[in-house]
C-alpha cells in the first residue's frame, strides 16, 4: 500500500516536466498533490483507527507513522495548491521564468516523495537514504532564487545537515552492529526496524546508547535543535514560501520522526526511556532558550518564522522528553505546528508578492491592503500563540502539566521563553498587520482576490479548528494516544 | 595475512594521509590525497570480497573505486581548473596548529573507542574511522573555501564506510547503493553551488557568504 502511494509521488514530481504552459503546469501539480493526499489517507486511516501495524517489505506503518503521513498528505496538498498561485504570479511579473516554474515543481515533488518514503520506512537504511534525499532535493529550492543570501543559504543547508545526516549514518552502523553481535541477526533484518524492535532487549544498551547520541545529533542537526540550528532560518527564509511553508511544517517533523524510531529501539533495549528523555529534555531547552533573542531582534519576517520553528521543534522535544502522556502532548504540538506555521508562510509568501520586501519595517497595514490574506495570517498567529481553541493550546497546558510535575525548573525555564516569544510576536506581527500605511510607501495596491493560497490557508484554519475541538470534546485522545503510547 | 591484518594496515595509511591533508594548502594536493585515501578503502572492500568470498564486496569495491577514487577527483579538478581557482586554498590557521589538532583529534577518537563494547581486533580499524570522521569535521570548519569544506565531507564518509567495512563487514548492498547515489548527487549539488558561487563573487572563499547573520 505505502508502494503505491510512493509511486504515485514519483510520477507526481516527474509529470510537472512535460507541461507546455503555466496552465497545464497548474493542473498537473494540482492534480498530483491531491491524488497523494488521498492515498495518503488510505494509507493512514486504518492503523489511527485502531488496524494492526502494517508490515510489508520494506515499509511499516504504525500508528506513528500514519499520524505523519497524513499530516504530510495534508500540508503538501495545500502547500502544492498554494504553489500554482504563488508561481502563477511570480511567472506573470517575470520574477522567474517559466521553465524555473516546471523545475520547482519537479523537484516539489522529489521533496514530498522522499518525505513520505521516509516516514513509512521500515528499513532504516531506506530512511536514511531518503532523509538525505530530503537535503538534496530542496537544496536547488533554496538556493531557487538569484538573491544574494541564496547561495549562502543552500550551501549552508547542505553542508550542515549532510554533515548531520552521516553521523546518523554512523549512528546506524552502530545499531547495525550492536544487531550483529547481540542479536544474530543478519542482512536485511539487522536494518529493518520492525526486526530490530522484536529483537531489542538482547541489544547492548551501551552500544545503543552511543548509536542514539549520534543519531540525536546528527538527525537533530535536520530537526533544527540547538547547536545545530545555524542552517535553518538562512534556509527557510531564502526559500520559497510554499516550500518554506513545507520544510518547517513536515520536513522538520520527518527528521524528528526518525530520532523517535531510534528512541523507540534505544527504550526497548535499555528497558526505559529515561536515558533518552533526559537528552531530548536538553535539547528541548536549549531549543526553546537560545532563539528568544533572535526573534526579539528579527527584522526579517521570514526568518522570524523560522526561528520559531527552532522554537517549536524545541518544544516538542521538551515535551516528549517529559515521558508519559508529554508524548501526547509532544504529538498534538506537532500536529499544531505544522498546520499553524506552514499557513503562515503561505500567508508570509502572498505579503512578500504585495510588499515585495521581507522586512518589517517595509510592511504596514497588511490586513488592510489584503483583508483575506491578513485575517487568516492574524488567525494562524493566534494559533501559533496557543490561543484556545487552537490545538497548541491544549499541547502547551499539557506540558506545563506534565512538567511541573517532573521537572519544575526547566519547565518554567521553558515557560518563561515561551512569554517572551510571546511578547515578540505581538511587538513584531501586529505593527505589520494592522499600523497604518505611511503615504511615502504607500503605492502598495489595496484590495485582493479569494486565491488559491487563501482557500489553502483557509482549510488550515478549520482543520486547526476541528482537531482543537476535537481534542475539547475528547474524541482525538483515542486516535493520538495509538501513536503517543509508541514514544512514550 | 589476516583480514584484520589487512584491514588495519589500510585503515592505518588512510588515517595518515587524513593526518596529511589537514595541513595540504594546494587544491590538487588535497584531492590527490583524497584519491588515494579512497583507493585505499576501495582495497577494503576488495579485500573482503576476496577473504569472505562474496559478490557484493566486489561491486562494492568497484564502485567505491569508479566514485570515489577517480569520478569525483576528476570532476573536482576539471571543475577547479575550468572555472579558474585559486590554487592556493585558505583556512582559519596555520597548518602547523592545524596537524596539531589533528593529532589530538586522533589521539581523542583512540582513547573514546576503549568505552565501546567491540572485538579487540577491531579496535583499530573502528579508531581510525572515528578518527577520520573528526579529521573530516576538522577539515570542514577550518577551510575557509568551498573546496576544503566540501573535501573535508568526503573525507568524513570515507571514515564512515570505513568504520562500516570494518566493524559491520558492509551493509546490505541496496542500502550501501543508496549511500552511494546519495553522496554522489550531493557532490553534484556541491559543485554546482561552487559554480554559482565562483560566477557571483569571483571567488570560493566563504568570507562572502557571511551576510546572512543576526
Amino acid at each position: 500500500m505505502p508502494s503505491v502511494l510512493l509511486i504515485v509521488s514519483g510520477l507526481a514530481a516527474l509529470a510537472p516536466l512535460a507541461a507546455r504552459s503555466m496552465r497545464t503546469l497548474g493542473a498537473t501539480m494540482a492534480l498530483g498533490a491531491t491524488a497523494i493526499f488521498a492515498l495518503a489517507l488510505w494509507v493512514a486511516v486504518p492503523p489511527l483507527l485502531g488496524a494492526p501495524a502494517a508490515a510489508e517489505g520494506l515499509w511499516y506503518v504504525d500508528a506513528l507513522a500514519a499520524l505523519m503521513v497524513a499530516l504530510i498528505g495534508f500540508v503538501q496538498w495545500t502547500a502544492i495548491l498554494s504553489s500554482v498561485s504563488y508561481l502563477k504570479t511570480e511567472v506573470e511579473e517575470g520574477v522567474i521564468e517559466f521553465s524555473q516554474a516546471r523545475r520547482y515543481a519537479s523537484l516539489a515533488g522529489l521533496f514530498i516523495l522522499s518525505m513520505l518514503a521516509t516516514v513509512v520506512a521500515d528499513n532504516l537504511g531506506l530512511m536514511w537514504v531518503a532523509l538525505e534525499a530530503t537535503t538534496l532535493a530542496t537544496t536547488l529550492l533554496v538556493a531557487f532564487y538569484a538573491h544574494k543570501g541564496s547561495l549562502e543559504a543552500a550551501w549552508k543547508y547542505l553542508i550542515l545537515c549532510s554533515t548531520g545526516i552521516s553521523l546518523g549514518l554512523l549512528g546506524l552502523l552502530i545499531t547495525y552492529y550492536a544487531a550483529l553481535s547481540g542479536a544474530g541477526v543478519e542482512g536485511f533484518s539487522a536494518i529493518s526496524w520492525s526486526a530490530l524492535f522484536a529483537v531489542a532487549p538482547s541489544l547492548s544498551p551501551t552500544l545503543m546508547h552511543i548509536a542514539f547520541a549520534f543519531v540525536l545529533i546528527g538527525y537533530g542537526t535536520k530537526a533544527g535543535f540547538v547547536p545545530m540550528h545555524n542552517w535553518l532560518p538562512d534556509a527557510h527564509s531564502r526559500a520559497p514560501a510554499p516550500i518554506s511553508g513545507l520544510l518547517s511544517g513536515v520536513l522538520l517533523n520527518a527528521a524528528l520522526f526518525s530520532i523517535l524510531r531510534y528512541k523507540q529501539l534505544v527504550d526497548a533495549s535499555s528497558g526505559g526511556g529515561d536515558w533518552t528523555n533526559g537528552l531530548l529534555l536538553v535539547f528541548g531547552v536549549l531549543s526553546c532558550v537560545i532563539p528568544v533573542g533572535f526573534i526579539l531582534l528579527q527584522s526579517d519576517y521570514k526568518r522570524f518564522l523560522a526561528y520559531s520553528s527552532i522554537e517549536h521543534m524545541g518544544l516538542i522535544a521538551f515535551s516528549i522528553g517529559l515521558g508519559a502522556w508529554g508524548a501526547l502532548a509532544g504529538l498534538i504540538h506537532l500536529v499544531g505546528h505544522s498546520l499553524a506555521k506552514s499557513m503562515l508562510f503561505f500567508g508570509a509568501g502572498e505579503i512578500l508578492l504585495r510588499f515585495r520586501s521581507t522586512k518589517f519595517e517595509r510592511v504596514r497595514g497588511a490586513i488592510r491592503a489584503m483583508p483575506y490574506t491578513g485575517s487568516l495570517f492574524l488567525v494562524g498567529l493566534l494559533a501559533l500563540l496557543a490561543t484556545p481553541p487552537s490545538p497548541l493550546f491544549t499541547s502547551e497546558y499539557l506540558l506545563v502539566a506534565r512538567g511541573v510535575g517532573g521537572h519544575p525548573y526547566l519547565t518554567a525555564v521553558v515557560l518563561a521563553a515561551l512569554a517572551v516569544i510571546f511578547a515578540g510576536f505581538i511587538r513584531l506581527m501586529m505593527p505589520l498587520l494592522f499600523s497604518p500605511q505611511d503615504t511615502e510607501g504607500g503605492n502598495v495596491e489595496t484590495g485582493e482576490r479569494f486565491g488559491l493560497t487563501q482557500a489553502a490557508m483557509l482549510l488550515h484554519v478549520l482543520l486547526m479548528l476541528a482537531f482543537g475541538f476535537a481534542l475539547w470534546s475528547g474524541y482525538a485522545y483515542p486516535v493520538l494516544e495509538r501513536a503517543a503510547i509508541l514514544i512514550s | 595475512m589476516t583480514l584484520s591484518f589487512i584491514t588495519s594496515s589500510l585503515a592505518g595509511g588512510m588515517l595518515l594521509l587524513g593526518l596529511l591533508m589537514v595541513s595540504r594548502m594546494r587544491l590538487r594536493s588535497l584531492v590527490g590525497l583524497f584519491q588515494i585515501q579512497s583507493l585505499l578503502l576501495a582495497s577494503i572492500a576488495a579485500a573482503l570480497a576476496y577473504t569472505l568470498v562474496e559478490a557484493h564486496f566486489a561491486v562494492l569495491a568497484i564502485l567505491i573505486l569508479g566514485v570515489k577514487a577517480i569520478f569525483i577527483p576528476h570532476l573536482l579538478l576539471r571543475v577547479a581548473s575550468r572555472e579558474v581557482v585559486a590554487e592556493r586554498l585558505a583556512a582559519y590557521a596555520r597548518p602547523t596548529l592545524l596537524t596539531f589538532l589533528a593529532v589530538g583529534v586522533t589521539l581523542f577518537a583512540f582513547t573514546a573507542v576503549r568505552s565501546i563494547p567491540i572485538p579487540a581486533g577491531a579496535y583499530f580499524a573502528t579508531a581510525v574511522s572515528f578518527a577520520l570522521v573528526l579529521l573530516g569535521l576538522l577539515l570542514l570548519v577550518s577551510r575557509k573555501d568551498m573546496w576544503g569544506q566540501g573535501i573535508g565531507f568526503l573525507v568524513m564518509e570515507n571514515g564512515i564506510f570505513t568504520f562500516g567495512l570494518s566493524l559491520t563487514h558492509g551493509m546490505p548492498l541496496l542500502i550501501e547503493l543508496g549511500v552511494l547515489f546519495d553522496l554522489l548527487t550531493l557532490f553534484i549539488l556541491m559543485v554546482a553551488l561552487v559554480r554559482r558561487a565562483q560566477a557571483e563573487h569571483a571567488s570560493v572563499e566563504t568570507d562572502y557568504l557571511r551576510e546572512l547573520t543576526d
